[in-house]
């Protein structure tokens, strides 16, 4: 015997359920149209009722899942940065040569995977002077990743000796993080590829990393030459 | 230039056929391109670029939306205008305090971008529009690159007048590093956008940034 009422709620718990299921539904194709077209039509010229056609769904329903177009963007960014994470988690141990080395490879890295949708790159840097204040917040969150496996190469650094021990590390972090993504607008404008950009960023670390080097082995440098 | 009718003799105008004196339709041309010039940027600078309407825009400078589109065709051309006259004022500013040769390299670089940032300390939204704009706009884009390669110069002439001085070393990357300092002085920008950073405060971050870049290049 069900107790009276039980078949009514199980019902509407289902209804919630199929309700939610189909909102996730909704979601992921908003995402993946959303995805597609800021790579290839651009952030700036996608309309809300582009994404919600390629998706097949009503404008309304990308709005219930979605407050923005900036807040679709932030979405798939986040998801980007989880695989880009997953790569970088997983080579950063093994990454071979001295702390320069070591930075190059990780910044190459994240071009490689970042230049797979170079469109989508550019539509997060394009967004990212005029989004709210909140999703700038969330940016930061993920690029503090990035910044904490940089920070500590260049105290591991530290440790073996390559590295200054006075050098202001935090701002030497900001500078590479600045400087690497200031390359995705001279990518754009002068049209390097991977190749180029990772060329760019290692000549970058070299002159970077000139100001690192330990004073002793500059003085080292300078009586030998 | 234009000179006062007064001030040209009739020789001139036949002798140089081609640069006829301007007519009084084309100075009253000129005055509104102005007027529109003004109250866009105005506007662009207080409410945002995507919230001004040509009709705004008309309303502010007192004229008709006919007497807008008489000087440019579209809202972007404006912005492109107003965006051009803006940074043509900040390569000014950092120009005039470029000259002073007894700072070093660090300190005049600092002090120049400092001119830039005091310079669009106000005009933030037009900064972020042009952001926004210039990568959407390849007309823009265009526009933006030129204005940053002016000041890409500023930057590198600097840096060969420090090497010329004895304080930085021969052997540096001018133009690499000019790229870098370029670079980080517009990554800064964001640091005004959404920490509220004052002028003095970017300038104060330029400062070390170009000193933790340049230390290494010492001519020792």
């Amino acid at each position: 015997m069900l107790p009276p009422g039980a078949l009514t709620s199980a019902r509407e718990g289902w209804i919630v359920r199929v309700r939610e299921a189909q909102k996730q539904a909704t979601r992921e194709r908003v995402v993946a149209a959303a995805g597609a077209l800021f790579e290839s039509v651009g952030y700036e010229q996608t309309t809300i009722r582009m994404i919600a056609e390629a998706a097949g769904v009503a404008i309304g329903s990308v709005f219930t899942t979605f407050a923005s177009k900036a807040e679709v963007l932030n979405h798939i960014l986040l998801q980007r940065f989880e695989a880009l994470f997953e790569e970088l988690d997983r080579l950063a141990p093994h990454l071979p040569g001295g702390a320069r080395q070591r930075v190059s490879a990780l910044l190459g890295i994240a071009y490689e995977v970042e230049c797979r949708q170079l469109g989508l790159m550019l539509a997060h840097l394009a967004a990212s002077h005029g989004w709210p204040a909140e999703i700038e917040t969330e940016s930061r969150r993920r690029h503090q990743r990035l910044i904490q496996l940089i920070r500590e190469t260049l105290k591991h650094g530290v440790e073996q000796g390559e590295v200054r021990r006075d050098a202001d590390l935090d701002l030497y972090v900001e500078m590479i993080v600045s400087v690497y993504l200031g390359n995705y607008r001279t990518a754009w404008y002068d049209g390097l590829d991977v190749g180029g950009l990772s060329k760019l960023m290692e000549r970058q670390l070299s002159a970077l990393f000139e100001g690192l080097q330990p004073v002793n082995s500059r003085t080292v440098i300078a009586e030998a030459a | 230039m234009y000179l006062p009718d007064d001030k040209r003799g009739p020789a001139a105008s036949v002798s140089t056929p081609r640069t006829r004196r301007p007519t009084k339709r084309a100075l009253a041309k000129a005055r509104t391109k102005a007027r529109v010039l003004d109250a866009a940027r105005e506007l662009f600078v207080t409410r945002g670029f995507e919230e001004s309407t040509i009709r705004d825009i008309a309303a502010t400078a007192g004229l008709s939306t006919g007497a807008v589109f008489g000087s440019f065709s579209d809202k972007n051309q404006l912005f492109d205008a107003v965006m051009m006259a803006s940074f043509k004022e900040a390569f000014e500013a950092a120009s005039s305090v470029q000259g002073h040769a007894e700072l070093g390299a660090a300190e005049a670089l600092s002090a120049m971008f400092g001119a830039a940032y005091r310079h669009f300390g106000s005009q933030l939204a037009l900064v972020r529009a042009s952001q926004a704009q210039c990568w959407s706009r390849p007309e823009c884009a265009h526009l933006f690159e030129t204005a940053v390669a002016r000041g890409r110069g500023l930057v590198e002439l600097t840096l060969h007048k420090a090497v010329k001085a004895g304080e930085l070393s021969d052997t540096l990357d001018a133009g690499l590093l000019a790229d870098m300092l370029m670079d980080l002085y517009i990554a800064n920008y964001r640091r005004a956008v959404f920490d509220g950073w004052t002028a003095e405060a970017l300038e104060a971050r330029t400062l070390a940034q170009a000193r933790a870049l340049l230390c290494g290049h010492l001519r020792r």
